[in-house]
């Protein structure tokens, strides 16, 4: 009962965030109500116990593609400049790529209906993700690392002002 | 496992453990202590030199560390001693001529080890995973050393080198995606083993495209002349001699999963289109530092064609690599002797430096003779095995063409040598005394010369290290 509301709610909060910032035109606010979407859609796996991919939502989309974007918009003035209405082509265009999604959603989803949910969909594989990167793949896990130090080192030592008096 | 493959191992491991520890000091020491700040460079060289005396002689056996990630053999001591000897000449010609700011000296130390450690992984790694990440963490911090001056050029050598890098890894990544779905372990040796499919034949052709990014096989090399123009000469030197050495070792890898068919034929002709577009575009460079990046990219053509030449192709690689290192190697440090400021030299800039600089004019014309193939120099022996392994496959063909424009190159080349010897020099010059830099160039000349005229010890290696790959 608590699992089915938790659902409707996180799936209901997801999509009036992504319906809100359709029509936000100012280009912060849109990406924080995208934000909200994407928090939204990890607390749906979570209510569907798929803890390890809401884990990744937060990190990866919510984390850290989200920053960019933000830290994108904020370094870039141009982006705050009202653009013009599209041309009503475009409009038409970009409404029937829409429908033609959400009907191959729908036919997905009263696809997926008949398929039972099987014992194993619902064990993430948290353990075995982290049995495999501690076991077979400790090698490149650990030169990952290195790959990581050696990108900061280098984006810092490209972007940072001289440095004269240290 | 017996203990001498034991103590070989370990004394392997060692070595890229010490050249992350050394890296760490350069970066990280002058930070907090006043003194050690400048002396960056004599951390790095003296940590290559440490790592250097961990080489041991391997046994003849093929170890497999971290399930299969990491293959210990004699293949990759010889590749590993070759990457410490690239480092260590790259490192010298840096402390002599500064490459780098003063305030990111740490930083570029930091960044030229972690792309060592990433070749050395690469050349010994034993699955494509593997293989992939060695390539990011050679290519990633080599993006950063060519804009490491953050002038206007180096800028944009970065750039493009990153943005077509980049481009070249995703394609990697997605044939990886493909092969894993096919292939759940991706050991070459699994791969070899592994019945052919149409969709695994896609899954390698990305693969071989993102790895041809790295050798700069035609048309891959789009980014090779601007990255190595606007790098740092030192950097340059190494993206030529080190990074492209990388790439042919795993397309060599993957060549080998397949007895002919489609594969061999794509590699055919990149090699044809490599050798003869590169020699082509190298006729109209008149800086030095791009005619020496077209002439690397030439080179990663005849090295393909060595290819074909079955296990003596693969020993003719091995002899070529080092000798080629050796040869760009030297040839970059005499532009970087006689660059002026962030620009390397023209070609014309080079007039009348046999009356000036007689000693340096003769080993420019060293490298230069070494690089067109001209006998007795090693780099005459090293084309001589590379085609005539493939002749003895039977590729007659392949290796009249790539002969045919390494005739073409000699007139590059040799445009180099006239114009020292010829032409009288333009304006005055500033003569700075011969220093280090010399030294190295000379030393490096000397290479050219023995390992052409006394070239049996470095095969016996190449033969006792190309059985295990």
């Amino acid at each position: 009962m608590i699992l089915t509301a938790a659902i409707y709610f996180f799936g209901g909060s997801a999509a009036l965030a992504t319906l809100l910032m359709l029509f936000q035109r100012n280009p912060v606010k849109a990406a924080l109500l995208m934000l909200a979407a994407l928090l939204a859609t990890a607390g749906l796996y979570l209510a569907l116990s798929a803890q390890l991919l809401a884990v990744l939502q937060v990190i990866l989309y919510a984390g850290a593609i989200m920053i960019l974007f933000i830290v994108a918009l904020t370094v870039t003035p141009a982006a705050w400049r009202d653009k013009p209405a599209p041309a009503l082509i475009r409009r038409v265009l970009g409404l029937a790529a829409a429908a033609v999604i959400l009907a191959e959603l729908l036919k997905l989803s009263t696809a997926l209906k008949a398929v039972p949910a099987s014992r194993q969909f619902s064990e993430t594989g948290t353990l075995e993700l982290a049995r495999l990167l501690f076991g077979p793949f400790v090698f490149q896990f650990e030169l990952l690392s290195l790959v990581i130090l050696a990108s900061i080192v280098g984006a810092v030592a490209l972007t940072s002002k001289r440095r004269n008096a240290l | 496992m017996t203990p001498d493959s034991i103590n070989f191992a370990a004394y392997s491991i060692t070595v890229p453990i010490l050249l992350t520890l050394g890296a760490l000091f350069c970066l990280l020491l002058p930070l907090f202590i006043r003194q050690l700040r400048g002396t960056q460079g004599l951390i790095a060289l003296g940590t290559v030199f440490a790592a250097l005396t961990f080489l041991r002689r391997a046994p003849a056996a093929e170890l497999s560390f971290f399930s299969g990630a990491l293959l210990l053999s004699p293949l990759s001591a010889y590749l590993w001693t070759f990457v410490l000897g690239v480092l260590a000449l790259v490192i010298t010609l840096s402390l002599v001529r500064p490459s780098a700011p003063e305030e990111s000296e740490g930083e570029y130390y930091f960044l030229l080890f972690m792309a060592g450690i990433g070749l050395m992984t690469l050349v010994a790694a034993g699955d494509l995973f593997t293989a992939f990440i060695a390539l990011e963490l050679l290519s990633l911090p080599v993006y950063a050393l060519a804009g490491i001056r953050r002038s206007k050029p180096g800028l944009e050598a970065a750039y493009k080198y990153f943005m077509l890098g980049a481009f070249g890894s995703g394609m990697t990544v997605m044939g990886i995606a493909i092969l894993n779905a096919l292939y759940p372990a991706l050991t070459f040796a699994a791969l070899k083993a592994g019945t052919p499919q149409p969709m695994a034949l896609a899954g390698f052709l990305l693969v071989i495209s993102g790895f041809a990014f790295k050798t700069a096989l035609v048309p891959f090399h789009m980014w090779v002349p601007d990255a190595y123009e606007g790098a740092p000469t030192q950097i340059s030197a190494f993206m030529g001699a080190a990074v492209k050495a990388g790439g042919v070792i795993v397309l060599w890898r993957l060549f080998s999963l397949f007895n002919g068919g489609p594969v061999h034929e794509i590699f055919w002709w990149l090699a044809v289109i490599t050798a003869v577009s590169a020699n082509l575009m190298a006729l109209a460079q008149s800086g030095l530092k791009r005619l020496l990046a077209y002439s690397s990219v030439a080179h990663a053509g005849y090295l393909a064609v060595a290819f074909f030449g079955g296990q003596k192709g693969f020993e003719a690689v091995l002899y070529y690599l080092p000798v080629y290192a050796i040869a760009t190697i030297g040839a970059f440090a005499v532009a970087l002797v006689l660059e002026k400021g962030d620009k390397g030299p023209l070609i014309e800039d080079l007039a009348g430096l046999a009356k000036r600089r007689p000693w340096l004019a003769g080993a420019m014309s060293a490298f230069m003779f070494s690089l067109a193939g001209v006998p007795p120099l090693a780099g005459f022996f090293a084309k001589f095995y590379a085609f005539s392994g493939a002749v003895n496959s039977g590729f007659t063909g392949l290796v009249v063409i790539a002969i045919i424009m390494s005739a073409v190159s000699m007139y590059y080349y040799l445009k180099v040598t006239v114009v020292m010897y010829m032409k009288p020099s333009v304006g005055d010059h500033a003569e700075a005394p011969a220093g280090v830099a010399e030294a190295v160039i000379f030393l490096l000349a000397a290479g050219v010369i023995l390992a052409g005229v006394f070239s049996r010890p470095l095969l016996t290696l190449t033969t006792e290290a190309a059985r295990w790959f």
